[in-house]
């Protein structure tokens, strides 16, 4: 034999126990794996022996492996194309393995996927979560991640039943492959749609709604925020009380803060309230809740309000370089 | 008579006795029984009956890696292979004796002759 692989194992030893590996294919993986364990090896030294693979056919070979293991023999009438959905899965496994030990760059990304298996039971477990919050809520996801005690406690649940899928430790063992291969496939694509989607239409949510996580939307948000939060729409008044409009904001070296400022039409919760001596303007006018102030005139109306201030108050906007500016 | 399927009869058996001489790995069994005269063994049948020993908790395992080669997936008798490996061969001793006297012609033990032309008249 002359060709060999990059482990010296001639490549009709690989191709012999690839091809047993795939008649074992119906069978689950941790059993495939038990089985063929060490039949490299097996074969490897019978080849240099006799020289020749074993004489039976893979076939052949595999199925006196799984009947003297106590294995069911492979069910009859089960061509190649009509293996399960989970089989063919399985035997796609163990080809990506044989390929994997043949090359050592391939053996380290597919040991470090393995790795990385827990942290898909994880994420198999957030899908399913992110599912079920998505289908109660508003029909799109509100949170990344558990926001209280009864979701955090879902969410864990979410994560043990995971876990216990992939370890065994609660899936029946007479489930049909194919509701397993099922159930996974659909977790994979749940996934890809549910990640991006959660985080996309989170972030926007916590921005627009004013989310208060210190340093969450503000962070990313060119704008006002309070507390953590955004801020918005503004309603900003002058010392004397009355509602200016038009206003702009600037920081101290002259760039435009974008703020969302109320309508003009709208009158918001608080009104001006009246100057102690009209004609002066009176520093300690304040709003006052327009459900408080007794004679309320009706909203909007700019006779009912006291004259607008020529600028904004310094307590509110900074004085840059670019004087703020007020309309009528 | 097909010594295979007597040999499927007596393989755990014969693979517990082999494994409590030594450690072994899958052909390394293999050749050891082929050696002791049960050449007709199947490697596949072998390589079966240590991982249904190895489940039923009669063996324990180890890999022992290999320069320039694939592993080996060495096993070993346990406690409870050895305790197995006991009643096993209690039970072969008992088959065997029985098989020799039934072969060899000898009058068995506890059963009276009868003499079937008397019975006859």
């Amino acid at each position: 034999m002359s060709t060999t692989g990059t482990t010296g194992t001639p490549a009709a030893i690989s191709d012999y126990a690839t091809s047993v590996r795939r008649e074992l294919g119906d069978l689950p993986k941790h059993d495939v794996e038990e089985l063929t364990e060490g039949l490299d090896a097996d074969l490897l030294e019978q080849f240099r022996e006799s020289g020749t693979v074993p004489h039976e056919s893979p076939a052949a070979y595999a199925a006196e492996l799984r009947t003297s293991a106590g294995l069911a023999p492979r069910p009859e009438g089960r061509s190649r194309s009509a293996l399960s959905l989970s089989a063919s899965y399985r035997e796609a496994l163990a080809r990506l393995r044989d390929a994997a030990d043949r090359y050592p760059a391939l053996r380290a990304t597919w040991d470090f996927l393995v790795l990385l298996r827990p942290l898909w039971w994880v994420v198999r477990a957030w899908t399913v979560y992110q599912l079920f919050a998505t289908a109660w809520g508003s029909g799109i996801p509100q949170f990344i991640f558990p926001h209280g005690p009864l979701t955090w406690a879902f969410f864990i649940l979410c994560v043990v039943l995971s876990v216990s899928w992939s370890t065994r430790a609660l899936r029946p063992g007479h489930w049909p492959a194919r509701l397993r291969t099922v159930v996974n496939v659909g977790a994979v694509l749940a996934s890809l749609v549910m990640v991006p989607s959660a985080i996309t239409v989170a972030n926007s949510t916590a921005v627009y709604t004013g989310y208060t996580s210190p340093g969450g939307p503000c962070a990313l948000y060119d704008g006002v925020c309070h507390n953590g939060s955004v801020v918005g729409p503004l309603f900003v008044y002058g010392p004397d009380g009355a509602r200016l409009e038009n206003v702009r904001f600037f920081t101290y070296d002259g760039s435009t803060v974008p703020v969302d400022l109320a309508p003009a039409e709208d009158p918001g919760p608080w009104v001006a309230a009246p100057r102690s001596s009209p004609g002066s303007p009176d520093p300690a006018a304040t709003p006052v809740p327009s459900a408080t102030r007794p004679g309320a005139p009706s909203p909007g109306t700019s006779g009912t309000q006291a004259p607008r201030s020529p600028a904004p108050s310094s307590s509110v906007t900074p004085a840059p370089k670019p004087s703020a500016t007020h309309g009528g | 008579m097909e010594s295979t399927q007597l040999l499927k009869g007596v393989l755990d058996l014969a693979v517990l006795a082999v494994l409590n001489r030594e450690d072994g790995y899958g052909y390394d069994v293999v050749r050891r029984l082929r050696a002791a005269g049960l050449e007709e063994v199947g490697d596949a049948s072998v390589y079966g009956t240590l991982r249904r020993l190895y489940n039923g908790g009669a063996l324990s395992s180890y890999v022992v890696p290999s320069d320039g080669g694939p592993h080996r997936k060495y096993y070993g008798i346990n406690a409870q292979g050895k305790s197995l490996l006991a009643t096993q061969a209690k039970g072969w001793q008992d088959f065997s004796r029985s098989m020799e006297l039934l072969l060899s012609g000898a009058p068995l033990p506890g059963h009276r002759t009868t003499d079937t032309t008397q019975e006859a008249e």
